[in-house]
């Protein structure tokens, strides 16, 4: 059933690895670059799916490594997970050495045994009596619950004066009002040495024989076994509590401070918390910092941390990593290089689409970046495909004179156009003439203005899925706002959806890269960068910080990182 | 550490109940802890002596870190952070002196990290795969090569640069000259398009990239001051060979 099983140490070196058979396919690869480059996998759920086969996986924070399984995807088994804890606890005490063959032998023994009790729990498949089902149980709670509100407010005058009356409902009665308070028993102490059973101190119960209120206390406790309703655990952990604060001060502190501690979530939630407020006060997306605390969790909880380290500032470390992962392109930024490589070797003009919203500047950005491709000699041709609102066609010409001119005052060899069909046709042709027209005439780029739609449009997003598929250019560039919060991630990935659901190819075109403009109007709250770069994995181009030709910056992510941590 | 403080609370229970011999402990831990990391960051910024293994996904560095480090052959699959690791070498003088090695993830997303190591590094090995030498895989080495190369500690500490030509025992792979000869040109573009990039945003000017090797000239990494060496190896096949000339290098 299981195909395959590798302990995989964190840096890369394989701990242990375990095949059904030969013909297993390795997606170990294709597993670490899965969960490295998409950030928005569910921090919860330790299972993806990859080439027709399910992976699950399991990180080990203390130890440093991750144990994964895979098995095909027609097939379904329940016990995954309780397999994987129950291997991570044996791999976890004997993580110094760790011997193939011993626990190959392990792990198999161990899948015998959970199939066994799978295929047991199957064969055995009887319908359940009724104090098994759920409603048993209720139906118990919903009767207490209402006894005790009875008891407790003084509900009902006909049963307190039972109580006064029969001796045998007064003891119910005190009996029901501890057991359901359970801060009362924290404090009172005498009460949670009656209930304590698991020290089985006969010498107590005799003492407490004696006292007066002895009777109530043991038939409290008669209750809570005959009901099997609370576990002992729970009323254990208290007492421990309280025996630990009797040990003598200085030396427990002392204890605290030197001893290494395990991070526990409750450490972290706090720390987390604060810092995902933080974040949110950047302008970061909602669901994105829930999504990137959660990461941050899960990947600290079980460390060992040091006698010295302060629990906020290795989240923050922590933090600061993540963030930097999200904002590092996983592909190279440099456009100049791509134009350059697509000239020589393919002999065709570079097309850049320019998509996004209504008035987000894309018409500006595109005339920026005109320039700085003018700047480095290059021949552009624009296509005015915005045929819908009035005086776009007219905005971009001024734009083109503007350039050409100031070409003309820096002596750049570069050359710029405009290829415009007047307003009312169809967009997507246009795009293509240009692109044919560029072709022949030997431009080296050729930038494609489009006409600002709402995300939740569907005839727009459908047309600008048709310009996509049609010309398929070399790069769709999506032009946001810095001043846009949680809108952010939904029209990001709107506009993915929509390119990838109307343009019917089966591999469909996605936003290759995002320019991100009026960021000279956010000072420190930033988070849009990181929003948008989280949502799409893709990386942010350009930032446009001003009204100039010139105000075309490259992000820079240590002043991103700074912005969005600091004070 | 716990059997420990509930020996010394059997033992000294008198002692510590007064107040002076509390505060003395304390007063003596806090002086003792001090001075050790005092000592402990003092060292690791005065003598550089780690090593870095960088390179693309899949080209062989964990491989060739665990052979250094333990000599043996491990299975790897792609690293998600970073091995440490020391190893004892003898120098010239025939002193015993410890390296540390650190081999760095590969992966795009992780790759940033290599530049927190580099204050206290002295020299870089950089390993290709041989066998990968498209032009799309010639790109992204010397993508990476170039971040390395216009790095302002890597020219700042003049630190020697070992490239490894990996997987030779492949039959497609590449001869080193070839290699270098494809990295040169690819580079040759980067330089131009990168210093002709739009500058960035945040801090003005202050971290401005350097041109790499002569304007007007094609690059050639002899052009750079830094010495850089290019070798062949095959980690798996080579036994011991690899082993020694990356130590023969280190000790150089």
């Amino acid at each position: 059933m299981i195909d395959s099983c590798t302990i995989l140490a964190n840096g890369g070196k394989v701990l242990f690895e375990y095949k059904s058979g030969l013909n297993v396919p390795d997606l170990i690869n294709d597993f670490v670059e899965f969960t490295l480059t998409n950030q928005s996998t569910n921090a919860k759920n330790s299972q993806i799916n990859l080439k027709n086969n399910v992976l699950m996986y399991r990180q080990n924070n203390k130890f440093n490594y991750t144990i994964i399984l895979s098995h095909q995807n027609i097939i379904s088994i329940p016990y995954s997970n309780s397999l994987l804890a129950e291997f991570d606890r044996i791999v976890e005490v004997n993580i110094e050495n760790l011997n193939q063959s011993i626990l190959s032998s392990t792990f198999l023994n161990l899948v015998r045994k959970f199939e066994d009790t799978d295929l047991e729990s199957k064969r055995n498949k009887a319908p359940r009596s009724f104090k098994e089902t759920d409603k048993y149980l209720k139906s118990q709670l919903v009767s207490k619950e209402s006894e005790e509100k009875r008891v407790m407010k003084g509900y009902s005058p006909k049963s307190k004066s039972d109580a006064e009356k029969s001796p045998k409902t007064a003891k119910k009665s005190t009996k029901q009002a501890r057991t359901w308070s359970g801060d009362n028993m924290k404090d009172n102490n005498k009460s949670i040495k009656a209930l304590d059973y698991s020290k089985d101190s006969t010498v107590d119960r005799n003492d407490e024989a004696i006292d007066a209120n002895s009777l109530i206390d043991q038939n409290g406790i008669g209750k809570f076994n005959s009901e099997g309703l609370y576990e002992a655990s729970e009323l254990e952990t208290p007492l421990m509590n309280s025996e630990e604060s009797e040990s003598s001060g200085f030396l427990s502190y002392f204890q605290n401070l030197t001893s290494q501690r395990v991070l526990k979530e409750e450490d972290l939630a706090p720390v987390l918390e604060t810092l995902r407020n933080h974040l949110i006060d950047r302008n970061v997306a909602v669901d994105i910092t829930g999504v990137l605390s959660e990461s941050i969790l899960k990947a600290l909880v079980g460390k060992k941390i040091g006698t010295f380290s302060r629990v906020h500032t290795i989240v923050s470390t922590q933090m600061e990593q993540s963030i930097k992962k999200i904002l590092t392109p996983s592909t190279a930024t440099d456009v100049l290089r791509d134009i350059n490589f697509v000239n020589k070797t393919e002999n065709r003009p570079y097309s850049l689409v320019f998509v996004g919203v209504n008035g987000v500047g894309k018409s500006t950005n595109l005339s920026k970046v005109c320039f700085w491709l003018l700047q480095n000699k290059k021949k552009i041709l624009v296509a005015a495909c915005d045929t819908f609102r009035s005086g776009a066609v007219e905005q971009l010409r001024v734009h083109v004179r503007n350039l050409t001119s100031l070409c003309e005052n820096l002596n750049l060899v570069g050359k710029v156009e405009l290829f415009e069909k007047g307003y009312g046709k169809d967009s997507a042709t246009i795009a293509r003439d240009a692109i044919s027209f560029a072709k022949n005439n030997e431009f080296d780029v050729v930038l494609v203005d489009t006409a600002g739609r709402m995300q939740d449009n569907e005839p727009l997003m459908r047309a600008l899925a048709k310009l996509v598929t049609m010309n398929d250019p070399d790069k769709i560039v999506f032009v946001g706002e810095a001043l846009v919060g949680n809108e952010a991630v939904d029209q990001l990935s709107k506009f993915n959806r929509a390119l990838k659901d109307f343009s019917g190819l089966e591999r469909p075109r996605q936003i290759d890269g995002i320019i991100l403009t009026k960021f000279d109007t956010v000072d420190e709250k930033v988070g849009a960068a990181l929003s948008m770069t989280y949502v799409t994995g893709k990386p942010v181009l350009f930032v446009g910080t001003g009204q100039t030709y010139t105000d075309l910056k490259k992000l820079n992510i240590k002043s991103i990182v700074c912005s969005l941590l600091g004070q | 550490m716990e059997d420990n403080f509930n020996k010394i609370k059997h033992t000294f229970s008198g002692i510590l109940n007064s107040q002076y011999a509390t505060i003395l402990i304390i007063t003596i831990f806090i002086l003792v802890v001090a001075a050790y990391l005092f000592l402990n960051t003092f060292k690791k910024y005065t003598d550089r002596n780690n090593f870095l293994i960088l390179g693309l996904s899949d080209s062989g560095k964990t491989t060739l870190f665990f052979k250094l480090t333990k000599d043996e052959l491990v299975k790897t699959y792609t690293s998600r952070s970073e091995n440490e690791g020391k190893l004892m070498m003898k120098t010239k003088k025939n002193k015993k002196k410890e390296i540390s090695i650190v081999d760095v993830p590969g992966h795009e997303r992780l790759r940033f990290r290599f530049s927190e190591y580099l204050p206290i590094t002295k020299g870089l090995i950089f390993v290709i795969d041989s066998t990968q030498q498209s032009q799309v895989f010639v790109r992204r080495i010397a993508e990476y090569l170039y971040l390395i190369l216009v790095n302002k500690y890597f020219q700042k500490f003049n630190m020697d640069l070992l490239i490894l030509c990996n997987k030779t025992d492949l039959l497609l792979a590449v001869s080193k000259d070839k290699i270098k000869e494809s990295l040169e040109t690819e580079l040759d573009h980067i330089r131009l398009t990168r210093t002709a990039n739009v500058e960035s945003q945040g801090e003005n000017g202050e971290e401005e990239e350097v041109f790499l090797g002569y304007e007007n000239e094609k690059f050639k990494f002899e052009h750079l001051p830094n010495s850089i060496e290019f070798e062949e190896v095959s980690v798996i096949n080579d036994g011991n060979k690899c082993n020694e000339l990356i130590l023969d290098w280190i000790s150089s």
